[in-house]
């Protein structure tokens, strides 16, 4: 069985440049910095990339939760520094390439057993284009000018638990994780040697699966915060345990008269037509005050699903957060 | 015949040209062959290679866009330079995979692994699972797919292959061949098999 953690946010970014595409060479004045964005027919999409949404989230963790990051600047003589599961928590959860010499092993991959999608715009937008001075200098102002936008991003991800603190030693991309040095670390770490694969004691594995989720209510990062401050914590999100690596929540929200506006009844259908490889409840966290209307709306659908497995567990994003990782011990398997 | 269909969708995908090293990625408009048995594999845990399963698929997407990206240049040793690049990825991809083993539905009902279109941040959803029988019949459109070379009537993109790759260090690609890459549809004169609800012909590709 794959236990997967599914997950499902909405980002309010009113009045953002969250992630940035820099200069076009091609732009009649040359500084302007675009916004990344999706070009569909006459609509245009801002989005975040998905590598911009990890950094956010490993330097939350980091900052917030006093993870150990896996050092980038090595020094010639120290060689396990880095790729190192083991001692840092983020090499484990976000996964690392690294060729090390032959005789200390060769190349060892591990794939991220946390997938997010890029945070994409549900409406589509025309960013505006803001004009700044700089003019704290003698002579002429410089001009310049960036883009920005008003609207709420999607963004799903997924969370392998059977691979958390999991370190394999197969001879198969990304499962070469592996290399000598680090299995002495790993058994000086408390690390069980189970056939090919090394597993970090369970409350390790525990610790970091309730961390990676707890930092969400958290998430912090993005461009352009002085002039923008967009808080980029979910405002909305969706937690629930399943049986596989399908990602449900891809269908849940829509454009509606040019607002973002969450599908129930895609939702529902999500409940019923895979009932049987959920494994936990649905758990639902708004934030006050973002899509105020959803509140009855949610509320209707916990007292709908009271009787039946899975329930639906409705709060605000901390409670929903808190209660959901309380049943990650019984999902680590 | 029997054939198992499912419908796979995301938001975004990028399938890389072979050829590309450095600098800007385009990404090919369909998934190679080779992509798509990867994705087979991811949802059944295990290496799943021609031999195993014969494939058809109907790829469709809805506009490209580039996106900026981080990489890290490795080289042996201990040194690895980062560098910025753009990357083409095609936005609201939708893969219609026809399998001619509709055993393997258990599979995509409860993939092993995260099911993904390239990258890993191109999550995806199985969203249907249907079991059809495909009649054979001439004169439907055929396209937005890849097809071997040679195929009469079609065109578009022409790009060496593989069918599948190896799980081992480092992985070694096999049955490399010229592909068509049609990213439309185009009237296919001779009898190939045919999805009466979809209304399009399948390639199917034989082992």
């Amino acid at each position: 069985m794959t236990r997967t953690v599914n997950g499902f946010m909405l980002i309010d970014a009113p009045h953002s440049a969250l992630n940035n595409a820099g200069n076009d060479s091609s732009e009649r004045t040359e500084n302007i910095v675009r916004v990344k964005v999706i070009r569909k027919g006459r609509k245009v999409y801002p989005y975040v990339s998905g590598q911009a949404l990890r950094y956010w989230w490993r330097t939350t963790l980091e900052e917030k939760f006093d993870w150990k990051v896996s050092p980038i600047e090595r020094e010639k003589k120290i060689a396990f520094t880095n790729a190192n599961p083991v001692e840092y928590d983020d090499d484990d959860v976000f996964g690392y390439m690294r060729a090390l010499k032959k005789a200390d092993g060769g190349t060892v991959t591990r794939l991220s057993v946390l997938k997010n999608s890029p945070l994409v715009s549900v409406t589509g937008q025309v960013p505006t284009e803001d004009f700044g001075v700089m003019a704290r200098h003698e002579g002429d102002p410089v001009p310049y000018e960036h883009e920005f936008y008003s609207t709420v991003l999607k963004g799903i991800f997924s969370l392998d638990l059977g691979n958390i603190g999991v370190f394999y030693k197969s001879e198969k991309t990304g499962y070469k994780n592996m290399y000598p040095e680090l299995e002495a670390i790993a058994e000086k770490n408390g690390a069980a040697q189970v056939e090919s694969k090394w597993v970090m004691p369970a409350e390790v594995r525990t610790k970091r699966a309730k961390d990676v989720l707890k930092a969400l209510p958290y998430l912090a990062g993005g461009a352009k915060q002085t002039s923008h401050l967009t808080d980029v914590s979910p405002k909305l999100l969706i937690l629930v345990g399943i049986d596989g690596g399908n990602h449900l929540f891809m269908n849940l929200v829509r454009e509606e008269n040019g607002e973002a506006s969450l599908d129930i009844e895609a939702l529902e259908d999500v409940i019923s037509d895979y009932s049987d490889i959920l494994l936990t409840d649905i758990y639902i966290g708004r934030r006050k005050g973002f899509m105020e209307e959803l509140d009855p709306v949610l509320k209707a659908l916990t007292e709908k699903y009271a009787g039946n497995s899975p329930k639906v567990i409705y709060g605000s994003i901390n409670e929903t957060v808190d209660s959901f990782v309380q049943v990650i011990p019984g999902l680590m398997g | 015949m029997k054939v198992l269909r499912i419908k796979i969708e995301g938001w975004t995908a990028s399938f890389r040209y072979p050829g590309f090293i450095s600098g800007f990625q385009p990404t090919l408009p369909v998934p190679p062959v080779s992509t798509v048995y990867g994705l087979i594999s991811a949802a059944r845990g295990e290496l799943t290679v021609p031999a195993d399963v014969n494939i058809g698929y109907v790829f469709d997407f809805e506009s490209k866009a580039v996106d900026l990206e981080t990489i890290y240049e490795l080289s042996p040793g201990l040194s690895a330079k980062s560098n910025v690049i753009k990357r083409e990825f095609l936005y609201n991809p939708t893969l219609y995979l026809y399998l001619d083993r509709p055993d393997f539905e258990k599979h995509f009902r409860k993939p092993r692994y995260p099911l993904l279109f390239g990258r890993s941040g191109d999550l995806a959803k199985v969203s249907e699972l249907k079991e059809l029988e495909l009649e054979e019949e001439a004169g439907k459109r055929l396209g937005k797919t890849i097809l071997p070379f040679g195929i009469k009537g079609a065109y578009g993109l022409v790009q060496a292959l593989p069918s599948h790759f190896t799980d081992t260090i480092p992985r070694k690609a096999v049955g490399v061949k010229p592909y068509l890459l049609m990213d439309e549809f185009f009237v296919y004169p001779e009898k190939c098999l045919f999805d009466p609800e979809m209304d399009w012909a399948v390639w199917l590709h034989k082992n």
